[in-house]
Parts: C-alpha cells; sequence; structure tokens
C-alpha cells in the first residue's frame, strides 16, 4: 500500500510534537505518530485504498481522501477499529447538504457533533449515559476529535484563516456520543432515518447553539415537552432556499425527563409530532420564535443521559442538514 | 529512535494550474451588470442601491442579479446560466 | 469570493465585497484560488451586524463603494507572470 503523504523525520517524540505544532497540524493538544505502518493498518481494517475520495471542498480546492482521515484518525488516538466510523462522520459532514465551508467557517462558530448508533456502540463502548458529552470516554473523544482534526488539517478550517469563529467553541475539540438505544422501546435515530437495526451509523449534525431545556419540577409528559417547545421557540430556527424542509434540530433528552416519556407510553414519534405542531407556530414576538422545520421527523430525538439533571439538551441548528451514514463493518 | 511522521494536511495552499482573471473593460458604458447577492442580512439592499447609483451615472445596459439560496453555497446552475450569459461585469457580495 | 473567482474565470471582471470580519476568509479564498493578490473591497462602516442596517446607512455604505466598485472594474490588470 502506499501512500500519498509527505513523510517527515524526528529524532522522537518531543520533535515531532513541537513540529507538529509549529506547522498547525495540531489543535492545540499532543497527538499520536501518525506513522505508515498506523495509517496502513487503519486503512486495511477499513477496507480503503488510500485514494479513495471521501468528499471534497470545492470552495476550498479540498479532496479528502481516505488516507487523509486515517492519518487524522491516528493523530486523534483513534483505535483500529474506530476508523470506519471516522470515515462515515467525514463522509456524513462533506456531503453538499453538510456545508463543511459554511458550518466550519462562519463567525458563529458552530459545531460539528457526531451521534453513533448500533451495535458499536456497546462493542466500542461509546458513552451513552452519565457523562456522555464530557471527557472520559474513548470513543467518544477521539472519533470527534478526528473528525476535527480533518476539518482542520485537510479543510482548512484553521482559526485566522477559514475559521473565522469569533469565539468558537470547547466543543470544537470533539464532540461524539452515542443513543442509549436501550433506555426504552423508542425506536433508535438511525432506524428513524431509514437503517436497519443492527446497522451500526454515524450522524453528523453541525449546530449554533447548545441549550439546555432544564424543567426540574414538571411531571408530564406534556409539562415536559411544553418546556422544551419554549427553549427552542426562545432561539427560534431560521432557514433558507436551499435548506428547504429538511433542517434538522437535535433535541438530546435526558434520563429524567425520558422517565415521564416512558411512563407515560409516548414514541418518539409521539413527542416528535407534539414538539413540531408547537414550534412550527408563528411567531408572537422577539422571545418567541418560529422554528423553521419542515416535518415532525426533522426534529432529530435521541435519549442520552445519565439521573439527576432533569434536562433536555437542544442543538439548534446551523445551515447544514444532518447526514447519517453507515458504519461500514470493520475487517478484523 | 527516530519517527517518521506523515504530513495530515491537504498539502500547500495556492498555486498549480492557475486560470486568468477577466480582462477588464475601458468603461462601464453598456455593460450588462451581474449582481450575486449570498442573501445575509441587508447585503440584497446594499448591491440594488449600488446597481441605481451605477444605472444614473454609467450608463449600464441592464442588471441581472441572482440571490443565492443559501449564504456560502454557489449559486443555483440556472442562476449561473443566466448570470454568465447575461452579465459583462458583476458585483459579489458580501462575505467571506 | 469563490463566486468572483468563478465569475472572472468565466471571462466576467467582478467587483467583491467583503464584510471587515470576513476579510481573512476572502484572502484565504483568492489565495486557494490561485490569485494571492486579488483585490476585493471592504464594508467598513458602519461595523455593525449588517441585518440591522438602516436604509440611509446602506445608501451611505453604497454610495461610499461605488466610486470603488468603478475603479476596480476599469483597473487594467498586470499581464501574467
Amino acid at each position: 500500500m502506499t501512500l500519498a503523504a509527505e513523510p517527515h523525520t524526528y529524532a522522537d517524540y518531543d520533535e515531532l510534537l513541537e513540529d507538529y505544532y509549529e506547522r498547525g497540524w495540531t489543535d492545540g493538544l499532543p497527538v499520536v505518530p501518525p506513522t505508515a505502518e498506523k495509517v496502513q493498518r487503519f486503512l486495511t481494517l477499513a477496507g480503503l485504498e488510500p485514494d479513495e475520495i471521501l468528499g471534497s471542498v470545492p470552495t476550498r480546492a479540498v479532496v479528502v481522501t481516505a488516507e487523509h482521515a486515517a492519518i487524522n484518525a491516528v493523530m486523534a488516538g483513534c483505535r483500529p477499529e474506530y476508523f470506519p466510523a471516522v470515515v462515515a462522520a467525514v463522509r456524513a459532514h462533506l456531503d453538499e447538504m453538510g456545508n463543511c465551508h459554511s458550518t466550519t467557517g462562519t463567525l458563529s462558530g458552530a459545531v460539528q457533533t457526531v451521534i453513533i448508533n448500533g451495535p458499536v456502540r456497546n462493542e466500542w463502548g461509546v458513552a451513552s449515559g452519565q457523562g456522555c458529552l464530557g471527557p472520559g470516554f474513548r470513543p467518544n473523544a477521539t472519533i470527534g476529535r478526528a473528525l476535527r482534526l480533518v476539518i482542520r488539517n485537510v479543510c482548512r478550517a484553521i482559526p485566522g484563516f477559514l475559521d473565522r469563529a469569533s469565539f468558537s467553541s470547547p466543543m470544537r475539540y470533539s464532540f461524539c456520543f452515542a443513543e442509549n438505544e436501550e433506555a426504552s422501546d423508542w425506536v433508535p435515530l438511525h432506524v428513524q432515518r431509514g437503517f436497519a437495526a443492527e446497522q451500526s451509523t454515524v450522524t453528523v449534525a453541525s449546530f449554533m447553539n447548545f441549550v439546555p431545556a432544564t424543567d426540574m419540577t414538571s411531571r408530564t409528559c406534556v409539562d415536559i415537552a411544553n418546556s422544551i417547545v419554549k427553549t427552542m421557540r426562545s432561539k427560534g430556527i431560521g432557514g433558507d432556499k436551499w435548506l428547504g424542509q429538511d433542517h434538522n434540530v437535535v433535541a438530546i433528552v435526558g434520563k429524567e425527563h425520558h422517565r415521564y416519556f416512558i411512563e407515560e407510553g409516548w414514541s418518539k414519534a409521539d413527542l416528535q409530532h407534539y414538539l413540531w405542531e408547537r414550534i412550527h407556530e408563528p411567531t408572537s414576538g422577539p422571545d418567541d420564535r418560529f422554528c423553521n422545520i419542515g416535518y415532525p421527523e426533522g426534529i432529530l430525538v435521541v435519549a442520552a443521559g445519565g439521573a439527576g439533571m432533569a434536562e433536555t439538551w437542544l442543538l439548534m441548528p446551523h445551515l447544514a442538514h444532518a447526514i447519517t451514514r453507515v458504519i461500514e463493518p470493520a475487517q478484523l | 529512535m527516530a519517527i517518521i511522521g506523515l504530513d495530515p494536511s491537504s498539502g500547500p495552499i495556492g498555486g498549480g494550474d492557475t486560470k486568468l482573471l477577466a480582462p477588464r473593460p475601458n468603461s462601464l458604458s453598456g455593460q450588462v451588470l451581474g449582481l450575486v447577492a449570498n442573501g445575509l442580512g441587508r447585503g440584497e439592499d446594499m448591491l440594488d442601491a449600488i446597481a441605481r447609483n451605477l444605472m444614473a451615472t454609467d450608463d449600464l445596459a441592464g442588471v441581472v442579479k441572482v440571490v443565492k439560496g443559501s449564504v456560502s453555497i454557489a449559486p443555483h446552475p440556472d442562476d449561473w446560466a443566466r448570470l454568465t450569459e447575461g452579465a459583462t461585469v458583476a458585483i459579489t457580495g458580501f462575505g467571506g | 469570493m469563490r463566486d468572483a473567482v468563478e465569475l472572472e474565470w468565466a471571462g466576467i471582471p467582478t467587483a467583491c465585497v467583503v464584510h471587515t470580519e470576513l476579510i481573512g476568509s476572502a484572502r484565504a479564498i483568492a489565495r486557494i484560488s490561485g490569485h494571492e493578490t486579488y483585490e476585493f473591497l471592504d464594508v467598513g462602516y458602519p461595523h455593525i451586524p449588517t441585518a440591522i442596517w438602516s436604509p440611509d446607512e446602506i445608501q451611505l455604505i453604497a454610495d461610499t463603494l461605488t466610486p470603488q466598485i468603478r475603479e476596480l472594474l476599469l483597473k487594467q490588470l498586470p499581464p501574467p507572470e
């Protein structure tokens, strides 16, 4: 297997690390040295040739190959078996409607989240429960980081260059978690989006605001759902001709809210329909805005998180659709 | 022990097979002005105002306006055809 | 900026108007496109979000930019190297 990337020789790891940082090839954190052997192992396991094209960003004259993704996945600290998820995430993000150029260049500092569904969650231990959005879980930390390193190193979204975020976000280091599919009989996100339950997928969504719908006092589904509606409408969701009707918002329903939906027998579809009918009503003022989501299934409801805080976290979208791609099984 | 690490980037920026910029006219008189509005904020109103100014002073032959479907995407192919077939000079705005 | 470059490549001289905060990315796209010294115009005033420009401010910006646009569209390019 012949690789195209230019090799650089260093006396030791410290020298490599300093040079990678100086060249702008890291997110500021240490990286795993991307040696040819490791990169080849990732590619072989995923059954990909180095020059397989995963996507492109035409405005930036960028074509992203499997080799690019593998190098950055190694650097991010991925285990080899995670690499098919990185490949799927890169493909999803580089889908035309994933809108890489806008979502990684915007002043707003939009963030890319990677939501994992299917069997690999349990095989790899992708966190979906307590603390799942934070540090401490290798697949969550490294798959999300790998996507961001591809965005930085290959797609040229470097602060001060094509990344123009006014503040940016610590969530841009890495944002990956899994749906807690075992928490209830809710239909998993990927199945709602047309994939088989036994398939594993990533769903990549770019979002502008990460907003908690905190409601510690409500004890009925209707009241909790109304809190979610109120929070969504406090921000509103715009749209444009290009985004059309397929715009998405993600609602990460926490355990303390989810338990009421289980008790009262609300399906995911019930919640989606309830929310959609109410977020879609015309605005009644500056703090109560219309949300431009074309249909109920455009609200991506995901169960995750641990007990304690009665919250549903909302990922208010940037100018992109959420895109789901299958994780092709590794060739172990 | 020496370590050989691979370049993780998409390579050097720029260079390569560069196409030429368009030759400039000597006057705007008789030119058809293309406007490409990206839809951000009131940028379209700004382009309209500039077009009105130029129409009043520079004897333009006409204006072809395209409003993009979203801020950071290319114009729709139909709009692009209308623009490139109709306009002889253009203004794009605004954003990055 | 990419639209301007594509129009140039299609033979249409173009003036690209850029907000001050996005000059960096405009320069980056010009560089990526192989035109590192490509000239464009900066809306430097008023330094507020475009969504809240008043009609008077829009006209002021247009009046400021119009002669600059004319100059840029007519400015002869140096011969290619």
